[in-house]
This record gives structure tokens, sequence and C-alpha cells, in this order.
């Protein structure tokens, strides 16, 4: 039906496209994705149903050629759209996200608006673009255009910046429909950058953009005899996933201004970034564009809020020419009020999109992604995919045998032979073979509720491929009975003895490096398996910590080595061979820095505490160490791991009052305990339970998961939930998997084996979630229960849960725990705390802990440093500077000169004082800049004051230092705020009235601890202080912010409340009381609180005075008379 | 010609292609047909197993829980806890200690040290009924080292404590007996078993001791950044540049002139680097302690001074000697937040356990409590931060949020009711209006009368909605101060029948106490000075700039100070108490001043009443001597406490509309300010 044009054949290098209008006979469909030249005969999918095939033929009368194509169009997308909505949101399989506060309509709304958006929204859109782009500036509202969504953006920018019949350039591949959005309305068209799929010349990666590149292609369309009007980016990149660098950014937008072009940046995907790692990075966040009038950035909400049924896109362009003509055309493609509105509340919610959507939806992201991966890696197909978008790059040539090009492959990729390439048809068996292929793919990505295609294909690369073995083919390894023998163990081995630091080198990190021996099979002379050549917990445990970031494959670069020699288990071992193994090792050295994991030592009759075999220096992860063998510092207790914590899912039960006091459930005790017990549980009847082995079941398998008491029968281990304390008893071995089912009961246990190392007991508090009862007083131990408070017992069964946790629930923890400890003693100043080991995340999460915690009076003698913060205001500075240095404990004066466009005053004009006058410049008029920890701040106390405080006196600010000076933690200030709860407009709203309570205070005039100026500058958590410069308002609020919340203590405001400013102005405090200013304020309030996730600041009902202020009291007899006049 | 030679090079050209392509992809081909096998040498990660479901688990199912048992416990050569110690005679009130008394003549300071653990809560004269025996080797010097004492038992529940290293050769079989000395080698160290003491100079102060040196909380900006050990017992600083300098002999023989600074005694600096190896070493991490510059100690072979109690990860620095250049560089990338709380906790640190050889005795006496209480011993919170494990004692509570210091840390807040104690003195008149008063407050929870008086109670007491209940007192002034059971709530306003309170006065100073609820909330002062004239402590009742202490007479506090008073204070100050009834102010505000390290807060009290209130300075004592009596306590209580605790305020809480010029009606706590 279809013939290709002879020019297609001989393709040329670049893929100029038609231009649609002309070429219409030989247009036709591709996917969705694009496609620059026309070189595919195949087939239109002929799916029944999928529009009308009848009604698709080149003579249908009732179109007109371009009607025609435009129609071609719609019929090729349909297939896409099917099974995007066989995909349906549904409450409980495919749960959108969305908030259900953004229907409202209000009589406004349904008015015309000005067609570039309302104004509310283009501010929010700038504020959410300023914030989610991280531009340096705030983004400015005028620069917005909102239209109903990205393709009729693309189309609306065609239109208006080229001539029909000329072209943009685009890297290819790249996201199809583009061509219709560019081409249908603007008949504009689209000349191809070829990327090559591999990893050529100076390239680092497949399919890498490149200037060279650029030029070629425009140098090539030019010849062609097109002209090309500007570039279109794609960032991240549909469909490689790929990201653009900065420095890349910045390369092609100056190529673009050397040649005058314009660069549309398409960043729909700019949310959809699901690795933190790839390093994202806006076009607008870049702090100087080569030609801002030329660049024109868009974003959409419908890929990253899955929103594409709303229709909303936005421009950012700071050429109002650009900006007007597209609102233009937004007559047609401008959005409803109501869709306006929505999209404010939406953009607005930065707490629900930070904190609720984002997270949600790269964690789905990502799990769709390493879905397909994983599909593709198990059926070997290559394919590329960065953190990125929703794409995966898939190379099919292989299965599409050697003469057929993949159908998705796209004929403009350049590949390594260039010229011209026969592109036969597709065989039936090979479509079939993709669409299989290929609905795998989809059904992966459909899980995220969106939907894409991705065609065209790459190079493979062996190291995509993960390994994949039989444990049956690993290599034998003959040991010659000979061979040496370690010497024991070294019991007075520590690491500053025996472990060679110096493998460890310095790691900026502070990691340790571990290499895992490769897997072997070891026999003696005769062929004899020495033993098992690996268990399943112990793969676990080495496919851990081969994914942890402690391993390395470089045995050269390790600073600890774990063989794979498994010896978990003594029982399955020859004692002697396995040593004989571990020397033969190639690092072995004596064992140093080899670390081996044993969870059942020793063997009968006396069952040795620790491992049996010879090992000379190495560390030793043991289970079941008693004080005897255990080397403090060298060795690391771990927990005996047990099996049921993978197969029993016990979810945790909340503390309180259980059925059963005590409970023990371990069987095969020795006689005498079991005596002992049940003795117990004749005194104490119902609330003792001491169960054992069944007896009487049949089927043997079963009778793990049953206990038994007499005749009944319980459920192990969901019987120990019953129970608030159980019974751990040494058996034959001080270790005893038992312990971890009854962490993970969240049972308190009773530890009753004397000398037991309790596991990770380096770093572990057990006091907090156990009970240690010495053998001898067994008989005692229900009276020592007991005595311990009820409270106490449910701190002790929350940390029981949270052990089992965080450090028993699977052998990566137990792993991952052991290394850790070994990792702190070789990098103690990086080491992990005691409360991040032991406290549990709900305490982490309430408790506060004060960077000035020790209390301290400062001395007097040492002052304070006055931080004059000032613009232009020089009279009144001079004021400032003047009353301020009156008063006795000024130990230095330091201005800080915001004003870039005014030199400060001569020296000899500033008031001559008594200390130390420094002038700081600074590089920009920024708020912050108040809170710099400057390196002329000498003493603790600082005095934040503002250039038109006059109004305080030396007295107040000599007794504000000395309050101060009991309080170091604190905010003294001298006006005083409040922050309410509105509960109309159910937010926070600020209060500046005659109140009887205090919340807050002004560093118009405050003294504060230095270390607050670091945390400000350094600490200060999320976008705050972006905000605050970007505002130029609430840094003061937000001090008060982050003192109250490191410290969870309260503002002291000193002295009355008086004008602060001048005796003149009829405001109380001269500060503006307009309305515009108490919003602004009560903004920032909601706005830090939303950042802080809660509301740090604490309110008081008190201020400080003098001892004997307005007290019936001679004055003159007073320290502080002058105080609170005014 | 032409066309046929190019034809002929573009074969030959193609013959070259195809050759290349057959071996290259040939060889790529053949690769892929055989199945990939590991490469020895080469560089893999760990494989995923085709087989891995297939593999065994390390146990069989039945082989975890069906160890057959041998219930005899393990015998080594030493003693651990478990083995060697009887907690059976421990039962009931804690640790008893007997004390040796010493054989022949003995020093000052033997004798000191005796006395203050004789003076201690631990102690008992039996030996029968000691739960510990003590044995207090430290006269070494004068070359006596104690004999095998009487009730020895292989030493079974015995201390020996060696205040200073090795002052004997072992003259007797150790056996069963703990040992507690001056940073024992680890090597030696029986963990759970032995205390690890700190090494005392030869001077340390039998108690109070000096205070840390640290008079800022974080470092000036210009000071160094390293101090080093002197072989001579002081210090020199470093300017270290990024050099391994310190750790270089050659470096020791030519200091630049203008980098070092030789011979201080105490390290200004904000890192001391002891090396472990002598030692003298573990004198030095003392005064690195006092001075509060950041203990880096290299390899220490010496095990840190209760390293069972304290986390020293919060206060210093262990690393490996090995590795100088990555400590150095460690040290100085260190972030400001870190310096700042390490500098703070070996401030802490010190005041709280070694700046006196009293507390160092109390300290491990403390930690073989810990380990007889088991469960109810301190938490790791209570040692690791302010006041310390020996002002927060594990027998008043074992969870953190019950004391009056931890709120913060615990994020809960303290109770938001109190309980009114009101004691009635000699003149015996039941305080009905000041009941009134106090019961109208909406946050009391309850009204406590301690009648300690003469007279028989009283068989009516007036109407309120409060529960009321009495309490018949022993007639000692020390009463007021006993932990009674029948206190429920955190705070207490402690009151004088004689005291004059308004409603207002009681809810504004109980919601001041809210957030400061370590301290003590009053509303008369009383301030105490250096009298040059006396060369001693002074004390004034009068109306000063300043204030030290707050009358108990009439102020709120937490109630754990009650349990402090009654049993962490020595007998001795008590008694002092009970004689002198105006020194019980004094007592209670130097205990709680020594506990917080900060003054009382003062709060508004009303005018005219405050003139002529006979709430006179003394408290409930004869209104005759107050004046006199309480200089004399001052001293007193200063000289048993080792050095004056008692800090001074220039500040008083007001409510936030305290007389500032708005209408009365906006005010919460308008009657505070009626005339």
């Amino acid at each position: 039906m279809f013939t290709l044009p002879q020019k297609d054949f001989s393709a040329p290098t670049t893929c100029l496209g038609p231009a649609c209008m002309q070429d219409l006979g030989s247009s036709h469909g591709d996917d969705l994705e694009g496609e620059c030249s026309r070189k595919l005969d195949q087939k239109l999918p002929e799916l029944p149903g999928v529009g009308d095939s009848a009604m698709f033929s080149p003579d249908t009368s009732y179109l007109s050629s371009r009607g025609r194509m435009i129609k071609w169009f719609w019929d090729s997308a349909e297939e896409g759209y099917r099974t995007y909505h066989m995909d349906e949101y549904d409450e409980n399989k495919n749960p959108s996200l969305s908030q259900s506060d953004m229907q409202r309509v209000e009589p406004s709304l349904l008015q015309y608006a000005d067609w570039r958006g309302h104004l509310f929204l283009r501010e929010e859109v700038a504020k959410f673009l300023s914030f989610y782009c991280k531009s340096p500036a705030p983004l400015r509202p005028e620069n917005v255009v909102v239209l109903n969504g990205g393709a009729s953006l693309f189309s609306a920018l065609a239109t208006v910046l080229c001539e029909a019949g000329e072209a943009f350039l685009i890297p290819t591949p790249y996201y199809g429909a583009i061509t219709q959005h560019v081409c249908l309305y603007g008949n504009v068209r689209l000349a191809c950058v070829y990327l090559d799929s591999e990893v050529t010349g100076l390239d680092t990666r497949p399919f890498q953009l490149t200037v060279e590149k650029l030029e070629m292609a425009l140098r090539e369309a030019h010849s062609e005899g097109v002209k090309v009007k500007g570039l279109i980016l794609i960032n991240p990149q549909n469909p490689l996933g790929d990201i653009y660098s900065p420095e890349e950014l910045q390369e092609y937008l100056v190529f673009a201004k050397r040649h005058k072009l314009h660069v549309i940046v398409d960043e729909v995907y700019m949310l959809s970034v699901f690795e933190e790692s790839v390093g994202y990075c806006s076009v607008l966040s870049l702090e100087r564009l080569p030609d801002p009038q030329r660049t024109h950035v868009m974003w959409a909400t419908s890929k990253d809020f899955g929103m594409s049924g709303l229709r909303f896109g936005t421009l950012y362009t700071e050429n109002q020419d650009v900006a007007t003509a597209v609102a233009s055309l937004c007559r047609y493609h401008g959005l409803s009020g109501l869709v306006q509105y929505q999209m404010a509340q939406l953009l607005r919610d930065r707490d629900w999109i930070n904190q609720v959507y984002l997270p949600e939806n790269h964690a789905r992201l990502k799990a769709a992604h390493t879905y397909v991966s994983e599909e593709l890696r198990a059926l070997g197909i290559p394919f590329l995919s960065r953190g990125a978008g929703f794409f995966i790059w898939v190379d099919l040539r292989k299965e599409c045998e050697k003469e057929a090009v993949c159908v998705i492959m796209c004929a403009s990729v350049k590949y390594n032979i260039r010229g011209p390439a026969l592109i036969p048809r597709m065989k039936t068996k090979h479509r079939i073979y993709y669409i299989t292929l290929f609905s795998i793919v989809l059904l992966g990505l459909i899980a995220t509720g969106m939907f894409q295609f991705w065609p065209h294909s790459i190079e493979s690369s062996n190291d995509w491929n993960v390994e994949k073995r039989s444990v049956r083919d690993v290599p034998v390894v003959r040991l010659p009975a000979d061979s040496p023998i370690p010497e024991r163990g070294d019991l007075s081995c520590r690491m500053h003895t025996c472990f060679d630091v110096y493998r460890c080198g310095f790691n900026p990190k502070n990691k340790i490096k571990v290499y895992i021996y490769a897997l072997k099979k070891y026999v003696d002379d005769f062929g004899v398996p020495v033993s098992n050549t690996i268990s399943r917990e112990y793969n676990e445990l080495l496919t851990a910590i081969s994914d942890s970031d402690y391993y390395t494959d470089d045995i050269n670069r390790a600073c600890l080595f774990v063989p794979s020699i498994d010896v978990l288990n003594q029982n399955t071992l020859r004692i002697k061979e396995t040593a004989q193994a571990l020397a033969q090792l190639s690092r072995w050295d004596r064992g140093t820095n080899h670390l081996l994991f044993n969870m059942l030592p020793g063997g009968p009759p006396d069952y040795n505490t620790a491992l049996d075999v010879p090992r000379d220096r190495a560390l030793l992860a043991g289970g079941g160490f008693s004080t005897w063998t255990y080397r403090q510092g060298y060795d690391v207790s771990i927990p005996v791991y047990s099996p049921l914590s993978a197969e029993v899912d016990l979810p945790e039960k909340g503390p309180g009052p259980r059925r059963y006091f005590l409970i023990s459930s371990q069987v095969g005790l020795h006689p005498e305990y079991r005596e002992d017990l049940e003795a117990l549980q004749v005194k104490h009847g119902e609330s003792v339970l001491v169960l054992d082995k069944c007896t009487n079941l049949s089927e043997g398998g079963l009778s793990i998961r049953k206990r038994c008491h007499k005749h009944q029968v319980f459920d192990y281990p969901q019987v120990l939930q019953e129970a608030t304390f159980c019974v751990v008893l040494r058996g034959a071995r001080l270790g005893q998997a038992i312990l971890s089912d009854v962490l993970q009961a969240g049972c308190v246990p009773v530890v009753i084996a004397d000398s037991y190392i309790l596991p990770f007991s380096e770093v572990l508090d057990w006091k907090r979630a156990s009970v240690v009862v010495p053998e001898e007083k067994m008989s005692d131990v229900y009276s020592i229960l007991q005595s311990i408070p009820q409270r106490q017992i449910e701190e002790m069964q929350r940390q029981a849960r949270w052990f089992w946790e965080a450090y028993f629930q699977s052998i990566k923890a137990i792993a991952l725990a052991t290394l850790q400890i070994i990792n702190d003693r070789i990098y103690p100043y990086a080491a992990i705390s005691y409360e991040e080991w032991n406290d549990p995340p709900a305490v982490k999460w309430g408790s506060v802990s004060n960077p000035l915690f020790l209390p301290l009076i400062p001395p007097q003698s040492q002052g304070f440093t006055a931080i004059v913060l000032t613009y232009d205001r020089v009279e009144s500075l001079f004021r400032v500077i003047t009353e301020v240095s009156k008063v006795p404990s000024l130990s230095k004066l330091l201005v800080v000169w915001n004003n870039q466009n005014k030199n400060p005053p001569e020296d000899s004009l500033w008031p001559k004082i008594r200390v130390p006058l420094k002038v700081v410049r600074t590089a920009e008029n920024k708020l912050s800049n108040r809170f710099f920890p400057y390196d002329e701040i000498e003493t603790e106390a600082v005095l934040a004051i503002d250039d038109d405080i006059i109004m305080l006196t030396s007295d107040e600010l000599q007794f504000g230092y000395e309050v101060w000076r009991e309080f170091p933690d604190r905010l003294v200030g001298y006006p005083g705020r409040l922050h309410l709860w509105d509960h109309e407009m159910n937010k926070w709203k600020y209060e500046s009235e005659w109140t009887n309570e205090v919340s807050m205070v002004l560093t118009g005039a405050a003294f504060y601890h230095k270390y607050f100026n670091y945390l400000y500058t350094y600490k200060m958590p999320g976008d705050i202080k972006n905000w605050v410069d970007a505002h130029m308002n609430c840094e003061d609020i937000a001090m008060n912010f982050l003192v109250a919340n490191v410290t969870g203590k309260a503002v002291i405001k000193v002295t009355p409340r008086k004008k602060f400013k001048c005796p003149e102005c009829t405001a109380i405090d001269g500060l503006s009381l307009d309305q515009t200013h108490m919003v602004e304020r009560s903004e920032c309030i909601n706005k830090f609180a939303s950042v802080f996730g809660t509301m740090p600041l604490k309110v008081v009902e008190h201020r400080a005075d003098p001892v004997l202020y307005k007290d019936d009291f001679p004055e003159k007899l007073k320290s502080f008379p002058n105080i609170g006049s005014l | 010609m032409q066309s046929w030679r190019r034809r002929k090079s573009l074969w030959l050209i193609l013959s070259a292609s195809w050759l290349l392509l057959v071996l290259l992809g040939g060889f790529s081909l053949l690769r892929l047909a055989l199945p990939s096998r590991p490469r020895p040498g080469a560089p893999q990660g760990w494989p995923r197993w085709l087989d891995a479901e297939l593999l065994q688990s390390f146990s069989q199912a039945g082989e975890l829980p069906e160890d057959a048992a041998s219930p005899q416990a393990p015998h080594g050569g030493s003693c651990n806890w478990g083995a060697c110690f009887d907690t059976s005679k421990c039962r009931g009130d804690g640790l008893k200690v007997f004390v040796y008394p010493a054989s022949g003549p003995i020093s000052e300071t033997h004798h000191r040290i005796l006395a203050s653990i004789e003076g201690s809560r631990f102690h008992t004269f039996s030996p029968a009924g000691a739960c510990l025996l003590l044995l207090l080797s430290l006269d070494a010097q004068t070359g006596e080292c104690s004999s095998m004492p009487l009730q020895w038992n292989r030493g079974r529940n015995h201390l020996v404590l060696r205040l200073h290293p090795a002052p004997c050769p072992k003259t007797f079989q150790l056996g069963q007996a703990m040992v507690a000395e001056a940073s024992p080698t680890v090597d030696s160290f029986r963990p759970g078993f032995d205390v690890a003491l700190p090494f005392l100079p030869e001077a340390h102060p039998l108690r109070g001791g000096a205070p840390g040196q640290l008079q800022q909380h974080s470092p000036q900006p210009g000071i160094t950044l390293l101090a080093l050990e002197e072989e001579r017992g002081g210090w020199r600083t470093a300017d270290t540049g990024s050099s391994a300098c310190p750790w270089d002999a050659r470096c020791e023989q030519d200091p630049g002139p203008g980098q070092t600074q030789r011979g201080e005694t105490l390290p200004n600096a904000t890192f001391c680097l002891i090396s472990g190896h002598r030692p003298e070493a573990a004198s030095r991490f003392l005064q690195a302690l006092q001075a509060g510059c950041i203990p880096v100690l290299l390899s220490p072979r010496w095990e840190l001074p209760f390293s069972e109690v304290i986390d020293w990860t919060k206060a210093a620095i262990v690393a490996d000697e090995r590795l100088p250049l990555q400590v150095l560089a460690a040290l100085q990338e260190m972030s400001p937040a870190r310096v700042l709380a390490l500098r703070q906790q070996t401030q802490f640190l010190w005041d709280a356990y070694f700046s006196s050889v009293e507390k160092v005795i109390h300290t491990t006496l403390e930690v073989i409590q810990d380990r007889i209480f088991g469960t109810s011993a301190h938490p790791s919170l209570l040692w690791n931060s302010p006041p310390g494990a020996l002002l927060a004692l594990s027998t008043f509570s074992t969870s953190p949020q019950d004391f009056p210091f931890y709120h913060l840390q615990q994020g809960s807040r303290p109770e938001g009711r109190f309980s009114a104690l009101i004691w009635v003195g000699p003149p015996g008149q039941p305080p009905l209006k000041l009941i009134q008063a106090v019961a109208g407050s909406q946050h009391c929870a309850q009204i406590l009368v301690l009648w300690s008086n003469e007279r028989p109670l009283p068989s009516s007491w007036p109407e309120t909605a409060m529960p009321l209940t009495v309490i018949d007192g022993h007639r000692k002034v020390s009463d007021r101060f006993f932990p009674y059971s029948t206190i429920r709530t955190d705070a207490i306003l402690s009151l004088d029948a004689r005291s004059s309170l308004s409603t207002s006065e009681v809810d504004f100073a109980f919601v001041v106490w809210q957030s400061f609820p370590e301290r003590m909330v009053g509303f008369l002062t009383s301030s105490h000075f250096w009298d040059e004239a006396h060369g001693g402590w002074g004390y004034t009742a009068e109306r000063t700039n300043e204030f030290s202490m707050v009358l108990t007479t009439a102020a709120f506090y937490h109630r754990y100070y009650h349990t402090l008073f009654t049993h962490s204070l020595p007998k001795a100050l008590r008694t002092l108490a009970d004689e002198a009834p105006t020194c019980v102010d004094v007592l209670m505000n130097f205990l709680v001043a020594a506990v917080t390290k900060l003054p009382p807060i003062k709060v508004p009290y009303g005018k005219q009443r405050q003139e002529a209130a006979p709430l006179a300075s003394g408290g409930p004592g004869p209104r005759s001597k107050p004046q006199a009596a309480a200089p004399d306590c001052v001293n007193q209580i200063a000289a048993a406490f080792g050095h004056m605790p008692l800090l001074s305020s220039r500040l008083r809480l007001d409510p936030v509309l305290f007389k500032d010029p708005v209408s009365v009606q906006r005010k919460k706590y308008r009657s505070l300010e009626k005339p």
C-alpha cells in the first residue's frame, strides 16, 4: 500500500523530517515516540476496533490532506491510550495520590481571566518552580504563562517562534509526539541530532549529546536549506531517562546563543527523578542563563503528578514578547478558572507534595522500574536506564535476529557502520515476540498508573548482566593432609595489637571496605568434602555484605576479609580441615583482619563457647560468647539467628498487660532447670506457664511450631505474645535462638545464663530491654520480676521489639550491625552514638538535645559583640552606635553594611567609641547576613540590633546582657511577639498586640549565643534561608524557630514593653503594623512550621525585670534604674 | 587503470574489514557460546546463586531447641559478677558497705577518706549486715600495706580500693575480690567485675574540688587546636597545620619558636593529645577533662575510668595511634556542633564524678550498687547527662521523666498540678487564710499540712474542695523536706503557716516553675556574699539588687529534692539543720544549687505584705536571731560541701504585662499589681 519514496532508502545522515503538510503521502505512523524520517514501511497496527481501518485510506474524500494526516495521528495513538484506560484508578488496587480540598467554585473563577492565567495561579507557579527548580533568585509571576498541557505549549511555541517550514533541532531518540505538536499547527519540523548508542570518542556514556553533534546537525540542516530556529531539550530525557548535568546544559545554551537559537527546555519529568543520586538540575537553577531572552522552560502536571486529565502546562520565559504571543494563543488553549484554582491549591500544598506525594510516587516508580529491569535481566535483554522518568531503553536487536532490525529500532540512530542500511520487513514471529516482550515491559510501567512507550534500541553491555551461577559448580580445592593449620585463637588480641589498621587507610567516608573470598569447595586427600559448601544463611549474609556500602571486590583495597567458608554451625564442620582451608586463603596472614561468623559454637560434650576451629588472629563474630572466651573490644557477640523470624509474621503488639506473667517455652532443658521452673508454676499458678515439646503430635515436622503443657497445645512462637516475661535459659550453648523469637514477640527476655555476653552488648544497652538473673537466683525470679514497675515493663517491651526489628530480624540486619560495630572501632570519631543504637525511632523523634546543655554562666568579663545590620540610614546608625557604646559590657561593635551600591562612610565620620568597631561589607543585600558567624565575633554573646533601635537605654542593654548570662541557650530580647492558632482559618497567626504571653522576641534587639549564627547559616532546615532572603522578611521569626527547635526552650523577653524606635512614632514600637505586614508574618510562621514539621515555639507568661523593678526602693540604690521609661 | 587501482584498494579494505570482523566477531561469539565461568583473579561480586533456594539452613530444624543441657557453670581463671559476687546480702535497702578500720597509724588523707565513707548513706558499722566489704589500700608511701582482713572469706563480696596505682605488691591472694584501681591495663581488667578508677594526683581534693575550667561553651576563634603532653607534667600547644608533626619524634626536638607554648599546667586548646603508653598519661587525661580540652587518646592500654557506666564517646576521642594523619584530619574537620558537645561533656563528667576523691569513691559504690540493682539501676541517660548519677538517685525512680532534669531529652512536660505542703510550727495556728488562698489556685491538686507542734491537732479544718491531708510530724525541722508518700504531684509548694500569699501569686509562680522545673521558684530572697572583714561567707536577707537563695517558706520546687535532701545529704548536715532551724533554708538552697549549678528564680510578691509580713528571713525558727545564726550556717554548710555552689541572679520574672501602661483588664495576673 505504501511505498517508501526513494530518498528514504538512501537515508541521509540527517533525518530532517518532512514538512508535514507537503509530504503527507509518505508520512505515516510510528509510535508515539518520534522519529524524524519516515523510513519504516511497516504496516499500521491492525488491531480490531482501533480506529476504522476502512476510513484510513489516502483518498478519503471528506478530509483535506492535512486532515488526513491529523486523523492518522489519532489512530496511531489510540492503542496506547486503550492500554492506559485498562488500568484506571481504583481505590484499593491502584490508588491515586490526591487530596480533597481542591473542589471549590468561586464566582470570580467563572469569569474571563487574564489569558496568561489568573495572577494567583501564576504566583503559585512562580513560587513552586523557584522552590523545586532551586532557582538562585525567586522566579517572577509575570514570566509565567499557563495553558492546557505541554502539547499545546509545544505547538504554541513552534507557531510563535518559527515560520512555516523552519525547524527545531532535537537530539534523537526523542518523544515522538513532539513531531505532531510542532507540525500540526505550526508546520514546523524537526532536525535530528544523532547520538551514538555507544561510547565513542570523548563521550562517556551512550547517547551523549555534545556540542560537536549539535554543530554537525545544524550544519547539515543548513546544507539542506532548512532554517533552524531553535533547539528542543528534554531534561530528564524522554525516552532515555538521561539527565543533563549543569555543565552540559550550560554548553548547549552557549551553543544556542552562538547561533541565536531559541532553546525550549521541556522539564516535564522534573519531579519524577526517583534516584536522588543522579543529581538532576533544572535549567532554572543555573546561576546565569547565557541567553535568557531565548530560553523557554516548560513544565506540566501530566507526568509528575499523573494528572494528564487536568490539562495543565506552564511556560516560564523572560522574553515578554514570547510570553505575550503564547498568551494570545491561550484564547484557544487556556485553562478554566476552576482548574486554575485547583492547580493553585495543589501547588501551594508543599507539605503534602514533599512529605506524602513525592516520596510515595518515587517509591512506586522505583518499584516499577526495578520490576521491569529485573524481568529484562532475567530474559537476558540488555537495557539502559537511569534514575528518572518512566523509561527503560531496551535493546531488542539480538532478539530480532540478524536480518531484522526491530520495528522499534529507529533507523535514525547512528550505528557503527554508517551508510545505507537495509531495513527488511519484519517477520510475523518477530512481531509476536516483540509484542509479548513489550507487554511484559508495559505491565511493569502500568503499575505507576501512567503510560509511556519506548521504542528504539541500543547496545548491549556485559556489565549489565548479573552473574548467575550454581553452587554445584564451584571450583574444588584439595587440602593436603599436611597443609598448615593456624594457631588457636589468641585470647589477648585487641584491635591495636592484632588488627592491621593500615589496611583501612584513610577513607574520607569513614567506611571500612570488606572483601569476600570466592566460594570454593574444599575436599581432603580422599576427596571427602570438609563441610557443606555453604548454608542458606551464610549465603544471605555474604549477599547482604556484597550489597552494602562496605563491599569491595578489590582485594587490595579491602580492610576486612570475609572467607566464604561457612562456619556458622560448628556441628557440620571438620575442625582441622576447616582450619587448613582458612590458612590457605590468599590474604590469610595469621588471620589478620579476617572476620568469621559463627552462631553455633562448640560441640559435645563440653560445648565450648567460641568456635573451636583454630583461627589465630581472626576476629570472631560469635553467637554464644561467655566472659571467658570473649575478647572485649575485638570479637563481636552476635545473635543466634532464628529461622522462624523469616517464617512467622508476628505483628507488633502494643505494650500492656498480657495473659501470662512468665513463660518458659524452651525444650530440651536440663532437668534441674525444669524442676525449678515447674516449682515456680506450682507456686504462682496461672500466671506462670512452662511449656515443653509435644510428645503426642503425629507430624514431626510441625512440632517445632508447637509447644505443650500437659495436654494443652500452644502455637509457637505466637504464644510468646501472650506473656510479659519470657525465660531464656542457657542450654548446652549460651546463645539461644529463642532470644530472637522472644524479642520479636515483644516479650521481655529474662536471661538466665551466667557469664553470657548478650548479642551486640558492646553497643546495645540490654538493661533497657531485658532482665538478667543469675542462675542461682532462679527460684527468686518471680519476685525479682514483680518488683519492676509496670511503666518500666512497657518500656522494656517496646525496646525488645525495637532491638529485634533493628538488629535481629534478618541475617542482613545481623551482618550489617556487626560490620557497623567494627567500623566504629576503626573510625571512632565517626562512630554511631549510644542514642542512635538504642533509642527507638519514636524516642528519637520526640526528644530534644540542647546543643548548649551544660549549665554554665559565662563570666561577665567576656562581654558581648553588638552586630548592627544597616543599609543606608547612616544618621540613625550613628545614633545607635553611640547609644550601644555606652553599655559597660560591650566589647566590640560590628556593622554589617548590606548596601552594595554605596560605600560606608569614611572612617573619620564614624562616632568615636571606646571599643573596636568593624565594618563588614556584604556581597549581597540579604537579611541572613545579620546571622552570619563572622570571624570577628570573639565573644559568645551577640547582640543583634537594628540601625533604628535608638530608644534602648544603656541600663536596659546591660541588664539584657546579664539576663542572657543566666540563660545563654536562649534568645533574650526586648520586643516580644506571640503566635496563635487561628481556629477559623486553621492556621497560625502572628500577634503583636499587648498580650499576656510571649513566644518570640524580635532580633531587632536581642542577645543570643553566637553558636546560633552557625546554626542559622549552615543548619537551617529546608529552604527557609532562601525563602527569607527572597522575601526580605521574617529572618527573626526563622531565628526564633531555629533556637526553640534545637533547645526546646522558650525565649526570654526582658523589660517592659516600650517604644524602641523613635519617640514620635505612633505605633507601639514603630514597626509597621499594617495589615499586609501582619499577613506576611503569619505566612512566615505557617511556612516555617511546615518546614520544621512541628511548631517548636514555646509560649510563656513571664518576662525578666531587674530584681527591684518598680519596687518601693530608693531609685539611686537600684542597679538598673533606667528601665522601661517611655 | 585509476579506477582499477581504486577498486583494488577498496577490495583490500573490504577484505581486511571482513577479516577483522570475523576475528573480533568470532571471538565474541565464542565467548557467548561458552557458559561464562568465573575467571580466576578477576574481580567479581558475590554471585546470585541460581539454586540459592535449595541451600540448606545452617542448622537443622530440631537442632536449635534440642541442645542437651549441662548446667555446671564454666570455670575459668578469673571471676565475673555472676560467679563471684553474692547479691543475697544486698536485698532490701540497697548497697551497705562496711569499711575495714585501719590497722595501725594512718595518714591524714586516709583518715579523712574513711570519715567520708562513714558519713555516706552506704555505710554500715556491722560487717555481718554489709553487702560489700571495702578494703582501702592507699598508703603506698608509708610502705604499710593492708594485711588480710578477718572476714576475708576468699575475697567474696570484697572490694579492694586502690586510689593510687600499684602501691602494694600482691601481699595476699585477691581471690574473688573485686579491684577498683586507677587505670588498670585492659588485659588484667575484668569487665563488669572490676572497677576502673581515674588516676588521681596526690593532691586531689577530698571533697568539693575545683570546678571545671571551661568558662564558655564554644572555643575562642583563635584557640589552638591541639595540646600535647610534655615530659615534665606540663602541656604545650602546637600549631599542627596539616603535618603529622605531633607524632613525629623529630618535631619535638625543634619546635618552631612562635608555634609552641611550653609548660602550661592546664592545657588551653580544643583537643588534648594523650598517647596511651606511659602510666602518667592517665593523669593527663584528668587534667584535660578539667580544662575542658577534649582528650584524644591514642590506643590507650588502660581502661577508661568508670567505662562501665560512662559513655566516653561523648566526651573523648579514642583513636588508633597507627593512623595519625587520619586522626588529625578528623579533628580538623570535626563539626562545631560535635566539638561543642564534647567540650561540655568533659566538664559535666569532671564535675559529676572526678573533681574530688569523695566523688570518685561514691561513683565506685554507685557503680556496684547499679550491678546489684539490675533492672532498677540508673539508666544510661542518668549517668551521662547533667546532673549525673550521683545526684539523680535511682532509688527515687528509674524513669527519667520522673526527675526534673530530663524533660527535654524525654520529650515530656512537667505535670500541670502541685501539692501545697504547709508546715505548722510552734505557734500552732491552723493557717486558714493561707489554705483558702492556695486552694483557690486552679493548679492545686492537694494540700498537706505538716503538724510539727506540741499542741494537739485541731479537730476541724476549713472546708475546701481540695483534698486536705494532715501529717503529724516529728517536730524536727528537717521533716519539712521528707519525701512523704502522700505527695502525689511532682511540684511542691512549700509553705510556712505564717506565710501569706494570694491565689494570683501562687498561679503565676507555678506557671513559671513549669518552665524551670529543676529550679526553686520563690517569692522572698536572701543573698550570700564574701565577707572580707571576717574572711568568710556572709548572709543577708535585706533587699538588694541580687539574690542567691529563695526562702523555702514560700517556694515551688520539684518533689525529687525531698528525696535528695533526705537520702543524699550527709547526716551531719541534716543534724545541723535540725539544731539551727534557720539553716534549713540555706541547706536546701545549697543542695539545689549544687545540683543545678544555677541560681533560683524570684517572682513578684505583694508589696504591702512584704513590709509587714512576719515572713522573716529565718523561716520557722524563733525570730529573735535569724541574722546571727545564718552566716554561721552558710560557712558550715559551705565547708561540708567543699565549695560554694550558690550563684547570684539579678533578675525577677514578672508577668509579661506587669505594671505596663495598659488597661488592667487586659492583664491576666492583675491582682499582683494591686497596691
